[in-house]
């Protein structure tokens, strides 16, 4: 008699190991607050888990992976601001910094708006595709064209400034 | 796009070895766990409220009351309505007793079942026989005690409604004076005093593959 127990989830782990990586670095490039980018991960994952036998079977799991998981970061940056509100400005937000050695990739993008940051680095960190990067953001394709193009120059603006990216958080 | 190039050429090594370490997946299975077993609760015992209720609940708007309406008991033409009280599971055997005391002392209550955990995932069970995956999900300990109750008569049941509210104490969850609630058969106002200790709605006791079970009281 075998011990084994069937995996109630198969292909799960693999696909855990091969994306956890790139979603949590997208994550925290994205936000720039690792505990957001690792809370988010997780929640994502735990509901790929939860909906495997489904998830499995589309088109692209890992891009519905990163669009669960940019929904738990709005939801949080709403709570947050929501927050920020009720206490009227009596407490500082806290974030958290972004943890060596990620701090080269973020001195790239960090002072890119919001949009343009999330639509890069889901682009050339995630790797997705266009149509991908649409999808997880909820936005239309064209959206992503124009975003990235504004992105690119933008970059290409603040890499003539300062062609070294520095090594960690600057300011 | 150079600047793309640079940024995923940055990444690379993070994206093969991120800063942030993955969570253990066996903890991440648990999370799964948990969060179906809340999802699944919480649906189990919203479409079992639903399915023991003749009717939601309805207007929580802290709007001044309209005057109390009073229908007629299923069934009968006697003016009355039926309720159930869900009692938070945290309540003691002291707190139980004045409830049990008031309802059964209460000259309008014409009919008392009160339903255990036990009696009430019974319940659920044939109400849900056809889900495997939801029985599966919800315990017994996931479900509340509950008192059915007959009332009839007019306005005197929601003066009464606001006696016993008291003696339920001042545990779980807690219903808004003036809220209206109402049901096919009638309609009824959340006294003064509120009514604290569970949740009211509707009931129909016939009719029901699935009947109320417990001990009956009165």
């Amino acid at each position: 008699m075998s011990d084994a127990v069937a995996d109630p989830h198969p292909g799960f782990e693999a696909f855990y190991a091969e994306e956890h990586g790139r979603l949590v670095t997208t994550l925290l490039l994205a936000t720039g607050d690792a505990e957001v980018a690792r809370d988010a991960t997780d929640e994502a994952f735990v509901r790929a888990l939860q909906a495997w036998r489904r998830v499995q079977h589309m088109d692209s799991p890992a891009g519905w992976t990163y669009r669960v998981a940019l929904n738990v970061v709005r939801r949080r940056a709403r709570r947050a601001a929501l927050e920020r509100r009720l206490l009227a400005g009596r407490a500082r937000p806290v974030a958290t910094a972004v943890p060596a050695p990620a701090g080269e990739a973020w001195a790239l993008v960090r002072d890119l708006p919001e949009r343009q940051r999330t639509a890069v680095v889901l682009r050339f960190v995630a790797d997705l595709t266009e149509a991908e990067v649409a999808r997880a953001m909820g936005v239309s394709r064209s959206t992503v064209s124009s975003t990235l193009a504004d992105a690119q120059r933008a970059l290409g603006r603040a890499l003539a400034d300062d062609p070294e990216p520095s090594g960690g958080l600057r300011g | 796009m150079n600047e793309g190039n640079d940024l995923s050429r940055l990444a690379a090594p993070l994206v093969a070895s991120p800063p942030i370490p993955p969570t253990p997946l066996g903890e991440l299975r648990r999370r799964a766990v948990r969060r179906t077993r809340r999802r699944m609760t919480a649906i189990g015992v919203a479409a079992l409220v639903i399915l023991i209720g003749a009717g939601t609940a309805l207007g929580l708007s802290g709007r001044e009351a309209p005057p109390v309406q009073v229908g007629t008991t299923p069934g009968t033409d006697v003016p009355g309505f039926d309720i159930t009280i869900y009692l938070d599971p945290r309540i003691t055997p002291a707190e139980l007793a004045p409830i049990e005391h008031a309802l059964v002392s209460d000259p309008n209550v014409t009919g008392l079942v009160y339903s255990t955990q036990a009696d009430a995932y019974r319940r659920f069970e044939c109400l849900f026989s056809r889900q495997p995956q939801l029985l599966e999900s919800v315990q017994p300990t996931d479900l509340p005690a509950s008192f059915s109750v007959d009332f009839v008569g007019g306005k005197g049941e929601l003066i009464r409604l606001e006696g016993f509210g008291s003696a339920i104490g001042a545990k779980g969850y807690a219903l808004p004076p003036g809220s209206q609630y109402a049901i096919p058969t009638t309609s009824f106002t959340i006294p003064p005093g509120g009514v604290r200790g569970g949740m009211v709605y509707a009931t129909t006791r016939g009719g029901l593959a699935c009947p109320i079970t417990g001990t009956t009281l009165r």
